[in-house]
């Protein structure tokens, strides 16, 4: 499978990520009405929904620009460094924000439910390996950026 | 730093851009980045062929210039 250029994987993905950063935005714009329809309110813990649905906004939208640049042929740029970055804060936030409805859930609402407090407790590992990873992978793609710059600057 | 003089040695020599990269194999693009002093490194090979071809040494196309 084609995976850079025009016809590439890349591309799909990108439309893919676009319905799901368009779909995420109209979501949490109307979520509190959907609420209301179904007889729900936000209560403390879910209002955690909103930050975390932004960052999660944000790593998409970072990730739109990525498969950009891999439609466009050119996936090693220092603009991908910056947006792998960028979707690693995001998910460093993330991170955060379950441990802070950890924190809230067991201090205090004092919901001892263990499928939450593990939901919750995983949650934040898994979004603190993924700030990692793509702090990691943002070196990555700075290095081979210079690498493909001095190999193209020597004549 | 290594300042590339090739634009002069080109000058002596008479020699276009076009017919210095025509004569090097290489695009006329690369020539531009290498005399703009925008390369980050020149090969023994196009050095060795930029002398051949300018009947010069690799002394009279690169100088050490000290930065302040």
């Amino acid at each position: 499978m084609k995976i850079l250029g025009e016809n590439g994987i890349g591309k799909f993905l990108k439309i893919f990520l676009q319905i799901c950063f368009f779909g995420g935005t109209i979501l949490l714009i109307i979520l509190p009405f959907i609420l209301q329809i179904v007889g729900l309110h936000l209560n403390a813990t879910a209002y955690i929904i909103y930050p975390n649905g932004i960052a999660l906004l944000v790593i998409v939208y970072q990730f739109i620009g990525l498969f950009d640049s891999l439609k466009s042929n050119n996936p090693f740029c220092l603009e991908n460094t910056k947006r792998l970055k960028r979707a690693g804060v995001a998910s460093l936030i993330e991170a955060v924000l379950w441990l802070l409805d950890l924190l809230v859930q067991t201090i205090l609402v004092k919901s001892f439910e263990p499928v939450i407090i593990l939901v919750l407790i995983f949650m934040f590992i898994l979004f603190i390996g993924v700030s990692i990873a793509l702090y990691i992978l943002a070196e990555l793609i700075r290095q081979a950026t210079t690498y493909k710059e001095e190999n193209e600057l020597t004549i | 730093m290594i300042v590339v003089n090739l634009d002069v040695m080109m000058a002596k020599r008479k020699i276009s851009s076009q017919e210095l990269a025509e004569k090097l194999g290489i695009t006329p693009a690369n020539l531009s980045i290498l005399k703009t002093n925008k390369g980050k490194a020149i090969r023994f090979s196009t050095l060795d062929k930029i002398c051949e071809i300018l009947n010069c040494t690799p002394g009279d196309i690169l100088e050490y210039k000290v930065t302040l």
